[in-house]
């Protein structure tokens, strides 16, 4: 028996050993104990090491796909119905708007609007527009509201000096009308949201990012905690915003024919997506691999993270990953 | 851009190739005597601890979660080695380590979830997981072999060169004779401990139950008479060099 022998015989004996004494139920050992033990035979296993056959590669990834389908998530969760995302996410920036007092009316809680205050009148503004929208009040004029900030510039000033909480239940009354009326419509109806042209189902997944977008700067003004999505919901934004994903690159002027980035959303509702870099195209084998967590891709997509603050591990060709993390956010309209 | 489809959802698609990269093992602070009773029978620098996890252990299981496939490729790729390896080498059958290789990775696939980075690295989950299998198998041939021992087949009929080469293998893997000699200088509760829980494929709980002690006293037996192994056998080892 030459030393190399001896070790293996030696390594075989320890293994068996530990493995003897670990799979008792009846007196199991201590965590630590488990956790050396499982060490001690990964490490003495180490000696056993050897090139596996190379079709094993092959047999074995399909051994595998065969149990479970490539892209299915083990935490796939089904998405709700968008109205349903819209009202959900309503009812959490009413509960937090409920909350401020006094010196958080005033708080700045974004770039272009200013206080919150001001965010909650762009929201009534914004409502009113969605109402007529979905059909429940008379259409407007596409020129008058192709800008998203500016056609809420009235309602700002209107609630100027309003209390604060009287226009919160204002808003919080037009944005039921809106889901009320909604629910009445047909999904599919057509809509020109500003300059989007979608339908009355991606309104409301656009009015969902947007509510979350506004809850998370008035969260961030007000020292409240940041929102959450709840798993269905997070499922609806991150699938949706992942199938819309070529046209955002699209939109976005940076489009790469012939090449396609998968998207790993993890988390709760992840899942895996291969994305093709031009709408015109099918996904082919990925260039790029982006791993990122769903909340972080979709505070990406409402632009209230930058493609440098979300954790992302990227594989492949980073510049390619750079444009599709920057195009992301091209249907956010603040 | 006529229409946005915010309708449609994304579909992932099929294996990327990534390039092998071959794990460079850590040791583990926490399970400081582990490594030292390993880095005992080989002073060389791949056998170490690897206990602590890769700071990309977590993402890879992010990933087998969210269904990325190339990321079940790449671990192939990086932990192959030693899931095989153990399995050949519990077993001696080319065969039954590949069956037993896809299994474990299969396994890893279809339950991501089960991976606790608490424990240990991936790479440790996949070794534990490869010998655990490996015995199972060599067990299942032992038993059933003795069964058919039992049941008057002096000369039992395997199914196959498979089983022949499984058994085989245990057997000539415990005929070594610095091993043996080994044994032999255990005290008897331990020989016989060691014994039961090898040759005989019991649990330690079955060898309490058999030798008639608390369960407590056979596993520190089986503890006590494997730390001995480990001195005899390096002593054997460097009187070898």
């Amino acid at each position: 028996m030459d030393e190399n022998e001896l070790e293996t015989q030696w390594a075989l004996l320890a293994l068996d050993a530990l493995d003897t004494v670990e799979r008792s139920d009846a007196n199991p050992l201590s965590n630590d104990e488990s956790i050396d033990m499982q060490c001690a035979a990964a490490a003495l296993g180490e000696l056993a090491s050897a090139e596996p056959p190379t079709d094993l590669r092959a047999d074995t990834l399909h051994e595998a796909l065969d149990r479970r389908q490539a892209g299915a998530s083990i935490d796939a969760v089904a998405p709700c119905a968008s109205v349903d995302a819209y009202r959900r996410a309503v009812d959490d920036l009413h509960e937090l708007l409920q909350s401020l007092t006094g010196p958080d009316w005033d708080a700045v809680a974004h770039h272009e609007y200013g206080t919150v205050r001001r965010v909650v009148a762009h929201l009534v503004g914004i409502e009113r527009i969605c109402l007529s929208w979905v059909g429940a009040r008379p259409a407007v004029d596409a020129d008058a509201v192709a800008d998203h900030g500016a056609s809420t510039l009235a309602a700002m000033d209107e609630f100027e000096h309003v209390d604060p909480l009287v226009v919160v239940e204002k808003w919080y009354a037009t944005a039921r009308e809106v889901e009320e009326a909604s629910r009445s419509a047909e999904s599919t109806a057509p809509v020109l949201a500003h300059d989007l042209p979608t339908n009355v189902d991606g309104l409301l997944l656009l009015r969902t990012f947007e509510l979350f977008a506004h809850h998370f700067d008035i969260a961030v003004a007000t020292g409240r905690p940041r929102p959450t999505l709840d798993p269905p919901r997070l499922s609806l934004m991150s699938s949706r915003l992942m199938g819309a994903l070529p046209f955002a690159i699209a939109l976005s002027g940076t489009t790469a024919p012939g090449r396609t980035a998968r998207i790993v959303v993890t988390g709760p509702a992840g899942g895996c997506y291969d994305v093709p870099l031009d709408p015109a195209q099918g996904a082919g084998t990925p260039d790029v691999t982006v791993v990122t967590d769903g909340t972080d891709i979709c505070l990406l997509a409402a632009r209230r993270l930058s493609p440098d603050d979300i954790e992302a591990t990227i594989e492949g060709d980073g510049q390619l990953a750079g444009l599709v993390l920057a195009a992301t956010g091209a249907f956010a309209r603040d | 851009v006529a229409s946005l489809p915010l309708l449609s959802t994304g579909v992932a698609r099929r294996i990327s190739a990534t390039p092998r990269n071959p794990e460079v093992i850590r040791d583990r602070a926490p399970g400081e005597a582990s490594c030292v009773a390993a880095m005992a029978l080989a002073d060389r620098a791949t056998v170490s601890c690897v206990g602590e996890p890769r700071p990309g252990d977590r993402v890879f299981v992010d990933r087998l979660r969210a269904g990325d496939d190339s990321a079940l490729a790449a671990l192939y790729d990086q932990h192959a080695d030693v899931v095989f390896g153990i399995a050949r080498r519990v077993i001696g059958d080319a065969q039954s380590a590949r069956e037993i290789t896809q299994e474990v990775f299969a396994h890893l696939w279809q339950h991501p979830e089960r991976v606790d980075l608490e424990r240990g690295s991936l790479r440790t989950y996949l070794a534990v997981m490869a010998h655990h299998r490996a015995v199972d198998e060599v067990r299942r041939v032992v038993r059933r072999n003795q069964a058919e021992t039992r049941s008057g087949r002096s000369d039992p009929v395997l199914d196959d060169g498979h089983d022949a080469a499984v058994l085989d293998h245990a057997h000539r893997a415990w005929r070594g004779e610095r091993v043996a000699r080994a044994i032999e200088q255990l005290s008897s509760d331990q020989r016989v401990a060691v014994t039961l829980a090898y040759f005989e494929g019991f649990t330690y709980v079955e060898v309490a139950r058999r030798l008639g002690i608390p369960e407590g006293t056979a596993k520190s037996r089986l503890r006590l008479a494997l730390a001995r192994l480990r001195v005899l056998l390096t002593d054997d080892m460097e009187a070898l060099a």
